[in-house]
């Protein structure tokens, strides 16, 4: 046998030498016959191959032994030809992107979109890459159907938050989707570090089908990301730089009171409230102690109070106007450098980039560092193939230490830009800062933050890397086993700091300064093994079986701590830091902790194709996980299933002559997913104030907590409620689809149905007095919640010739959450939302303001009974105002090419949607307090009683007024997202010399404006409640991308 | 033959990596007090032990038995109209904030119930340690006796076996639990009782913690509350003759903590740990001269039921503060924890007196009467005279005519023994007699007499509790 093998490949080797060498050349194309730069051709199973010039055109020896060649390029899907008997072999790729839309990443393997029963959409690197933004899921919002991607925080690599179809948890309304990277499960803490450049796609997968795949991680939606891979061919290398700016968005319905403005309004406060301590009453005329003045100030002390004196000091103050935004934000710069290099040969391919990226942010001591590295290596021997994908990162992250404490104090920057007065002037004539103990009188606020924003740091370094290593062996040509092994590793070390010697420094514990540092490492392993079997029947039958065992094991580590009385010569360090006083107390605290934990999954699978005649589908997946973050044995394990059938109509006989229709398929799945993420944890604090570690079963373990009796030495123990019976919920989630195309796929429509159903929601449940926690409450598996929606997405190639293409898409979703059951209970109040049956989750939960009473000008509230009362004793609350996560998502873009130019938008928007508006409940308060303490909105001189008979929203300065309904604000926007403009260079050469086969030129820009009825820096945030937080930035580059 | 090979090692391989990985589903908390590791020992036990004494106080019960009764009169800061004038309902605000007697108690309840799973369990690992497992586990039994003991004097009417009582817990448990009998109840607190009397300390040594004379005190307590007299009379004798009574000279140490005179049980208290009991009636003062802002005075009634010059009492329960008659104020005080003085740390500083031996011969010579011995050497009259001749100088001995002019005298020198201990409102209460305030005391005419057998006498279920367990019956008046 063996001898007759060799016999017959001796003849055709022979043969093919008897043919001798041959030369080809050709033209590459795309679909609309525009000419292709760069294509590698290669002769496949050889070394020898060129690239295609500017005008598409190769030539090549053909060496002996090769009759195929491989055409490929980045972004066009590869194409394997055999050569004719002719010298001329032309050809048109199809770009990756229109490919891409037939191929969906599911993790365990490619599926053809025809043969994909579930939902799913696919982001590719066009989208991905050159977008100044660090953390690659700020990409998402406006381009993907039934995702929302909100950011909570403008410092550079600040991650999104995430939501695909609705909130599926109550508590674990704020965990992350399940982040796959080349078959790796990558934490969704440290995207900052690594590089989205190097994405070839992402595809989000909404429904039960593919996302059952994932099982107990899976239950949130799965984003699976693969990297990008080298191309058969002569090394392609690439140099991608840009460098561009950062740049506060401006303030809208923002509109505060100007210095003069903002005395006047303090006289006239204090006319009400006489304690009042703010300049314009204390140098007010009308202000009674005025009159008890000497008219001028003596001789011996020039500065001493007199009338004079006031009217100089009231008169200079509303003169100055400080602009507090001028001093809070810059404007940054940020730059990349990008090296990338691919090629190999048909079984041995290899991509390897290099990347630098730093980021200014628009605060002045934000940036980020980003250094990445990535090396992903395709290795096909005989029946095996090896695929081993890595990326190194390391980031330096800076932050405002005032941002990092946030909220709505003075140490914060971002509240300061509309809490200062305008007329505290931060500085002295010859520029230093007037800093010190601030009083409303002599406000001394902003100094004060800029001089704890000069001698303070915060700084986080991370190193993340991922590794992945997947080896298949086809047994025999319809069974392969394959194995995925990889880790995703991080390791944090953040530091927060403030110089001994410096005002901020002597009002810390100890008087001299302080520094927190931490440091936290993460690792998850993963261990995928599998046995596929793919095999097709007399040409109609196509069936494909997998079974698996997945194994994933997480660690966490870390500790922290903080030292005090700092060496006044040294900045942030410890050494030389002094010892601490006891203050004469017996014991001192420790500061310092460290903690551990870890968590385990064990996983078996089983999934299941068949396809009938390239027309019917079905799919089926059944799955067993356990998990160690379940403490009772009984309810560790579950197992849920998930079906699928999709019908491709076109395929079938009678639609075949419908020319105008080109695409009609018909998709449903209905699946059961459990949801690992919510379980109720804990967590141990690490000494610092970074991180801390989770503590996975804390909810569950009983567990004590100190205490002391002083009728004893020995440390008291006491028990802590936790619930021994968790379980995991599950979502039940059903899709149906449809995809149609008219006009050779020129107008592309899909549209999505589902509903979503939690089971064992973990519901608060009050506990009963009998348990010994009276008033405490508990998580419990006994509610239920559901999530139904309705997703479009629409895309038309208005223009598609030579020279000019125009392409609109769009895309909106519409999400209602309802909670269905919550068990025991009916509802309860969460924080300033309500948990309550009917209504969906994010439910603002607030008194109800009626405006100023005209006759007292006393705040007016709604009372249960809906009558008036102005008594907040006797208020109640109401649910009547909205959530703040919005119903309707959506974008719209439109991608436009004229030759060699090319111009994309994309905009973003995002409707029925409210949310708190703090920073609007404090400069519209009104009130003695707030007035001496935070610069007033305009509003107030048109809005606010004044006298008996006023019919005005603001109640009298006399009193104050709660956090209401009236703080509540629209939030709903149209974001100008992104623009890009590029030129496509052709190829360059000097003589015989060629500089380069491609290349563009770009200008790119990130929310570069917005419409929106809120008030404020920005209404977009990842949660209920806008405070002081740092607002989103625009972001302008100009790039340059070089192929060699 | 490769192929078969093949097959066999990646078999071999997954099934060893599934066997392998039974652990990667159990895997513990390393990091926490918790689980099996927290009370492995008698030692880790008795930590256990220690957290049920941070819980107890005997501060709600002075609080609420001064101001729901005749002890007190509103002073310079008065925000207790609905407590201290009997208007409160189950969402009363002033109930909940002071007198959620259903926290504390089903506090202490629960963890001596998982103190009492773990102490049998518990490794020795020490010489001793068998002895005190024993004593461990006399102490919770003693202190879920004691917090349902006190969940009944607030929640239950007068001890009827049939009446209801309140849900006894005899293990942790966050699942609702209906209330039961009285009878039931009783039977629970006293085998509770019985069972902790020969495993707690039987000695003196330490009176912060339970030990047998403690015990005695509690049977003694029930024994009176549910009427059993033979019982109360026994009980309280043996108590009376583990602990003596305090001397006229001895008397006022008790009240500065100089000595432990009369207290079988004891919570200590400092300026750190478990609050100030004085400033339930005064805040502490920023000076020696500016005193601190005064809530309630003692009532006039109480005040004049005392000889001033003759009664030891007198001064160690009130004072008559010439610092606040010179500040124009009010200088009537209570004095019986002020602790320390004005503006020093321990100002209000005073330890909780669980049992008194005063309590008792109060509690026998009620017995005494209630069998019909209301005179003779081993009558009523017998027992007060012995209690007011080690309280009052020059004290002529008197003699009881009638057991009903016993029971009249007794009550007063409960009143005026065991004001601000906790017991004047359960006595009213217990004995069906009315609150009766005098003009001058009363806060207002609606708040001067709160009628015998009232049913605010017993307080509501909190309306939370009632939402929130769809077992718990509301009593009567509330619904």
């Amino acid at each position: 046998m063996r001898k007759y093998t060799l016999t017959v490949s001796a003849l055709f080797f022979f043969m093919l030498s008897a043919q001798a060498q041959r030369s080809i050349k050709g033209r590459v194309t795309d679909e609309a016959g525009k000419p292709l730069a760069s294509i590698s051709v290669v002769a496949k199973g050889t070394s020898a191959g060129t690239t295609t010039d500017a005008d598409g055109t190769y030539s090549l020896s053909m060496p002996t032994g090769s009759r195929t060649l491989v055409f490929s390029g980045v972004d066009f899907e590869s194409q394997e030809l055999k050569l004719g008997t002719g010298p001329t072999l032309n050809v048109s790729l199809t770009s990756t992107e229109k490919a891409l839309t037939e191929v969906v990443v599911t993790g365990y393997g490619r599926e053809s979109k025809r043969k994909f029963t579930g939902a799913a959409t696919v982001l590719n690197s066009k989208q991905i890459q050159d977008v100044p933004v660090v953390s690659f899921d700020q990409n998402f919002q406006g381009r993907i159907p039934g995702l929302l991607a909100n950011s909570g925080s403008g410092q550079p690599g600040a991650a999104a938050n995430v939501r695909i179809r609705g909130t599926q948890s109550i508590t674990g309304a704020f965990v992350q989707p399940l982040y796959v990277l080349d078959g790796v499960p990558i934490s969704s803490a440290d995207f900052s570090t690594l590089n989205p450049n190097d994405f070839e796609s992402i595809t989000v997968l909404k429904d039960a089908g593919a996302a059952a795949l994932y099982g107990a991680r899976g239950g949130l939606g799965v984003i699976v990301i693969t990297s990008k891979r080298g191309k058969a061919g002569q090394a392609n290398f690439s140099y991608r730089t840009q460098t561009g700016i950062t740049q506060r968005p401006a303030a809208s319905r923002f509109d505060q009171m100007s210095s003069r403005e903002m005395l006047d309004y303090e006289e006239f406060v204090g006319g009400f409230v006489p304690s009042l301590v703010a300049p314009g009453w204390i140098y007010s005329r009308n202000n009674p102690a005025y009159a008890t003045l000497p008219a001028t100030s003596p001789t011996s002390n020039p500065f001493g109070a007199s009338k004079a004196r006031y009217d100089f000091l009231r008169d200079s103050l509303a003169n100055n106007n400080v602009d507090y935004y001028g001093l809070v934000f810059r404007t940054g710069v940020s730059q990349s450098h990008e090296i990338n290099m691919n090629g190999g040969t048909a079984n041995n391919k290899y991509f390897v980039s290099l990347n630098f990226f730093q980021m200014d942010g628009t605060d002045r001591k934000s940036n980020i560092k980003r250094y990445t590295a990535r090396f992903n290596l395709d290795n096909t021997v005989g029946r095996l193939n090896i695929q081993f994908n890595n990326s190194i990162g390391y980031s330096i992250t800076e932050r405002n230490e005032g941002d990092f404490y946030g909220g709505s104090g003075t140490s914060n920057p971002f509240a300061m830009s509309w809490r200062a007065k305008p007329y505290e002037n931060p500085y002295r004539a010859d520029g230093t800062l007037i800093f010190g103990p601030s009083t409303a009188q002599v406000p001394k606020a902003m100094a004060n933050l800029i001089e704890r924003s000069n001698n303070s740091l915060w700084i986080d370094n991370q190193i993340k890397a991922v590794t992945g290593l997947t080896l298949a062996y086809r047994i025999i040509p319809t069974l392969t086993i394959k194995n995925t092994s990889g880790l995703d590793a991080a390791l944090n070390f953040a530091q927060a700091s403030i110089n001994a010697k410096s005002y901020v420094g002597s009002l810390q514990s100890f008087q001299a300064g302080y520094l927190n540092q931490s440091q936290l490492a993460r690792l998850q392993l993963i261990n995928t093994s599998g046995v596929i079997f793919n095999k097709q029947f007399a040409e109609r039958h196509d069936v494909e079986v997998g079974g698996y065992f997945e194994a994933v094991r997480g660690w966490n580590k870390g500790f922290g701590f903080t030292l005090y009385n700092l060496d006044p010569r040294l900045t942030q360090t410890g050494q030389g830091a002094g010892t601490l006083a006891t203050g004469g107390a017996a014991n001192f605290a420790q500061n310092g902790n460290s903690a551990k934990s870890g968590f385990g999954i064990r996983s078996y699978f089983a999934s299941g194709r068949y396809t009938l005649d390239n027309k019917y589908t079905l799919t089926a997946n059944i799955r067993r996980d356990g998990t160690s973050r379940i403490l009772n044995p009984d309810n560790k394990e579950i197992t849920t299933w998930a079906a699928g059938i999709t019908w491709d109509a076109l395929k079938e006989d009678f639609l075949r002559n419908v020319k105008w229709l080109s695409d009609l398929r018909v998709r449903a799945t209905y699946g059961v997913v459990p949801n690992i993420g919510s379980i109720p944890g804990g967590t141990y604090g690490l000494g610092s104030n970074f991180y801390s570690v989770p503590g996975y079963l804390n909810a569950q373990v009983p567990t004590f907590a100190t205490t002391a009796y002083a009728g004893s030495p020995i440390t008291g123990l006491v028990p802590r409620a936790t619930n021994e019976n968790l379980k995991i919920e599950t979502v039940a989630k059903a899709n149906i689809g449809i995809d149609l195309g008219f006009a050779r796929n020129r107008v592309r429509l899909s549209v999505e149905a589902y509903h979503n159903l939690t089971r064992d929601l973990f519901v608060s449940q009050r506990l009963v007095a009998t348990s010994g926690f009276y008033g405490s409450s508990l998580n419990v598996n006994a509610g239920t919640m559901s999530n139904r929606g309705l997703e479009f997405d629409f895309a038309v190639e208005i223009i598609r010739s030579k020279n000019q293409e125009l392409t609109f898409r769009a895309n909106h979703s519409i999400n209602i959450n309802k909670i269905e059951d919550l068990g025991s209970v009916t509802e309860y109040p969460a924080g300033t939302a309500i948990i309550k049956e009917g209504l969906p989750y994010g439910q603002h939960y607030s008194y109800w303001y009626l405006g100023a009473d005209p006759a007292t000008g006393r705040p007016q509230y709604m009372k249960p009974d809906k009558s008036t009362t102005t008594n907040i004793n006797e208020a109640g609350q109401f649910h009547e105002f909205g959530t703040w996560l919005p119903k309707h998502v959506g974008g719209f873009s439109m991608d436009y090419r004229f030759k060699q130019f090319t111009l994309s938008a994309l905009f973003s928007y995002q409707l029925e949607v409210m949310r708190y508006n703090n920073v609007q409940n404090w400069v519209t308060q009104g009130d003695g307090l707030y007035t001496g303490a935070v610069t007033q909105s305009r509003r107030l001189l048109t809005d606010q009683w004044r006298k008996p008979g006023d019919v005005k929203m603001v109640q009298s300065p006399a009193f104050s007024r709660q956090f209401t309904s009236y703080d509540i604000s629209d939030a709903k926007f149209l974001r100008f997202r992104n623009l890009n403009f590029a030129y496509n260079m052709s190829s360059l050469s000097i003589g015989r010399l060629k500089l380069m086969k491609s290349g563009r030129l770009y200008i790119q820009a990130q929310n570069i404006a917005i419409w929106s009825p809120w008030s404020g820096l920005d209404p977009e945030d990842s949660d209920n409640i806008s405070l002081g937080e740092f607002p989103n930035p625009k972001a302008i580059v100009a790039g340059l991308d070089i192929n060699f | 033959m490769k192929l078969k090979k093949l097959i066999l090692a990646s078999s071999v391989a997954i099934a060893l990596a599934v066997s392998s990985c039974e652990k990667l589903i159990v895997i513990p908390e390393t990091d926490l007090i918790g689980g099996d590791v927290a009370l492995k020992t008698v030692t880790f036990a008795e930590q256990a032990i220690i957290g049920i004494y941070a819980s107890m106080g005997t501060e709600m019960n002075i609080q609420m038995n001064a101001v729901f009764a005749d002890e007190v009169i509103r002073a310079e800061f008065y925000n207790a109209t609905t407590t201290h004038e009997w208007q409160y309902g189950a969402a009363d605000v002033g109930l909940r904030d002071s007198y959620t007697a259903i926290a504390p108690n089903y506090t202490i309840v629960n963890r001596a119930n998982v103190a009492l799973v773990a102490i049998p369990k518990a490794d020795s690992t020490m010489a001793g340690d068998n002895a005190k497992r024993g004593r461990l586990q006399g102490e919770a039994l003693f202190l879920r006796a004691y917090a349902h003991f006190e969940l009944f004097r607030y929640y239950c009417g007068n001890y009827d076996p049939n009446g209801l009582g309140m849900v006894y817990m005899e293990k942790s448990t966050i699942d609702p639990a209906p209330r039961i009998k009285m009878g039931e109840y009783f039977a629970k607190i006293n085998a509770d009782l019985v069972a902790a009397r020969p495993l707690v300390a039987q000695t003196l040594a330490d009176i912060n913690r339970a030990n047998l004379a403690a015990v005695i005190g509690l049977q003694a307590r029930v024994a009176l509350y549910q009427r059993n007299w033979a019982a109360a009379e026994t009980f309280a004798t043996e108590y009376i003759n583990l602990v003596p009574l305090a001397s006229i000279t001895s008397f006022p140490g008790i009240w500065t903590d100089a000595n432990t005179a009369e207290q079988a049980f004891r919570l200590i208290r400092t300026n750190s740990l478990g609050g100030r009991i004085g400033s339930l009636f005064r805040s502490t003062s920023a000076s020696a001269a500016n005193i601190g802002q005064v809530t309630w005075r003692p009532a006039n009634k109480l005040w004049t039921a005392f000889n001033r010059t003759t009664d030891v009492r007198a001064n160690s329960f009130f004072r008559d503060e010439p610092l606040l008659t010179a500040a124009g104020r009010s200088s009537r005080l209570i004095q019986k924890y002020a602790g320390t003085a004005y503006g020093t740390p321990n100002e209000n500083v005073a330890n909780a007196k669980v049992f008194r031996t005063a309590e008792m011969f109060l509690i026998r010579a009620e017995a005494r009467a209630e069998l019909g011995r209301f005179t003779g050497s081993n009558g009523a009259d017998a027992d007060i005279n012995t209690l007011r001749a080690n309280r009052i100088t020059g004290f002529v001995k008197g003699t009881y005519t009638s057991a009903a002019q016993a029971i009249t005298d007794i009550m007063l020198e409960r009143y005026r023994e065991l004001c601000y201990e906790g017991h004047r409102f359960f006595d009213l209460k217990r004995r069906s007699l009315p609150v009766q305030r005098t003009p001058a005391d009363a806060p207002s005419a609606a708040g001067t007499t709160l009628e015998a057998n009232n049913f605010r006498f017993v307080l509501p279920i909190p309306l939370p509790e009632i939402v929130a367990n769809p077992l718990m019956q509301q009593n009567p008046g509330y619904q």
